[in-house]
């Protein structure tokens, strides 16, 4: 044990798991857990991308290259981990915004398994390793509220936010805390299947003139996982500079 | 049109009393979610019941909607009935996912429909409700005078979902 890390064993060194890491938001946030001080575990089922964010975050970073939805994969892994403070479900598809008549089954069900089904699978494989006093973040979307178009990524991310309730509600007795965030647009590769000029036009839309950064989200998952929000569980953030106000009717 | 779709149960004198107070010329679509409620601890939840709950009941609720939604005549009505358990609960992983999966598509399908003139709303009864304790809000949604009304969640419940006493419950019955 190298002095550096038997201090930490005193000290108690925190850990964070973090899905879809690789890049956007996740790497955003695993970078901002990472100078938090948290050892960071970086889960995603891009491999090569996961390898290349290594650069980014602390050596010690454990790489996990797996899907969210293989259960076993998941159940083998997280095995394998220390007892974990913080659990980040990140890991998401954006679904294709069409009308809900040109949807297809098949996609319906991809979105609905990543989203909902990724995020109740890493949270019932991490429980049994979380701690009291321990959180999990689940990253929804300002989209849960509705939005016309892509109903089934809505849903996904209405139903992530359910989950986060009903799970908030019977872990308290354990002190586990469970939020989610629900950001607006933010610049990632999700962004990439619109054209300029959409993507231009929607940036208008955003009160703040422009799609926020991962660090902005990131900053927020750190606060809900920090015991600065002790208190707080079963709660949405809305982070979108309070574009889902809407137009308020007076 | 009058059509019921989705997984609830119980529910056979639905379809008649649509029928009943529907206006002619205003098709009524009915997505009934309200199912018996098995509430299992988030341990012991499995993927099986999970998969059925929260996964394939949705699918096939998408599939049934993108193929009557375009038949619906403008100013139809589209009402959801969902457990009030999208709110959470203990023992209710599974189904607040799946209720609240059905609130954000109904939410919006609502906004998707408005320029049709269809409304698109949820009702969501307490624990066990029988036909009868939502058949008010069935037959408001179905007026005419209701038509503005939409994307919205009319919880029926005697006040339940405000009451903090049973917070207290650590244990799933
Ligand atoms: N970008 C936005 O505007 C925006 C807005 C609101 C919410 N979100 C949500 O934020 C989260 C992150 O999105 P992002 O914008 O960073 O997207 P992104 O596509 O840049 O990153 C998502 C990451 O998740 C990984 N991933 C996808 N499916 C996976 C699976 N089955 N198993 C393991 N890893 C998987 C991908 O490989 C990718 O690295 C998503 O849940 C998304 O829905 C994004």
């Amino acid at each position: 044990m190298s002095p550096d890390s038997r201090l930490r064993a005193r000290s108690g060194q925190r850990h964070a798991l973090i899905t879809g890491a690789a890049r956007g938001i996740g790497l955003g946030i695993a970078r901002k857990l990472a100078s938090d001080g948290y050892s960071i575990i970086a889960l995603d089922h891009d491999s090569e991308a996961l390898e290349a964010s290594a650069r980014f975050l602390p050596r010690k970073t454990r790489l996990i290259s797996l899907d969210v939805t293989d259960r076993e994969a998941v159940s083998a892994s997280l095995n394998q981990l220390p007892a974990l403070n913080a659990v980040v479900n990140n890991a998401g598809l954006a679904g294709e915004l069409l009308p809900v008549a040109k949807l297809d089954p098949e996609s319906v069900r991809r979105i609905l398994k990543v989203n909902v089904k990724g995020a109740f699978i890493v949270s019932q494989e991490a429980l049994p390793r979380m701690k009291s006093g321990s959180a999990i973040i689940n990253i929804a979307s300002r989209g849960y509220l509705g939005g016309a178009g892509g109903a089934h990524y809505v849903a996904s991310k209405a139903g992530l936010v359910g989950m986060t309730r009903a799970m908030a509600a019977e872990l308290r007795w354990r002190k586990i805390r469970v939020n989610a965030v629900a950001p607006g647009m933010v610049e990632t590769r999700m962004l990439e299947g619109f054209t300029p000029k959409m993507k231009a036009a929607l940036e208008r839309l955003e009160p703040e003139g422009r799609a926020a950064d991962p660090e902005e989200i990131a900053g927020i998952v750190s606060f809900l996982a920090s015991d600065a929000s002790k208190l707080i569980s079963g709660q949405v953030l809305l982070a979108d500079g309070g574009k889902s106000l809407g137009t308020m009717p007076y | 049109m009058i059509r019921i779709i989705g997984p609830g149960a119980g529910f056979e004198e639905l379809n008649d009393f649509v029928a009943d107070v529907a206006e002619a010329g205003c098709d009524v679509l009915v997505v009934n979610a309200l199912r018996k409620d098995e509430k299992v601890g988030i341990d012991d939840l499995q993927d099986v019941l999970f998969d059925q709950v929260c996964v394939e009941e949705l699918v096939d609720c998408f599939a049934h909607i993108a193929t009557i939604s375009p038949e619906l005549r403008d100013g139809s009505r589209i009402i959801f009935l969902v457990p009030g358990a999208f709110l959470g609960g203990v023992g209710c992983t599974h189904l607040a996912t799946s209720a609240a999966m059905l609130v954000g598509l109904a939410r919006s399908l609502a906004l998707e429909f408005a320029e049709r003139g269809i409304s698109v709303n949820c009702l969501a009864p307490g624990q066990d409700a029988k036909l009868d304790a939502i058949k008010g809000e069935i037959a408001f949604l179905l007026e005419e005078e209701a038509a503005d009304v939409t994307g919205q969640v009319i919880l029926i419940d005697r006040g339940e979902n405000l009451s903090l006493r049973k917070a207290g419950r650590r244990v799933v019955s």
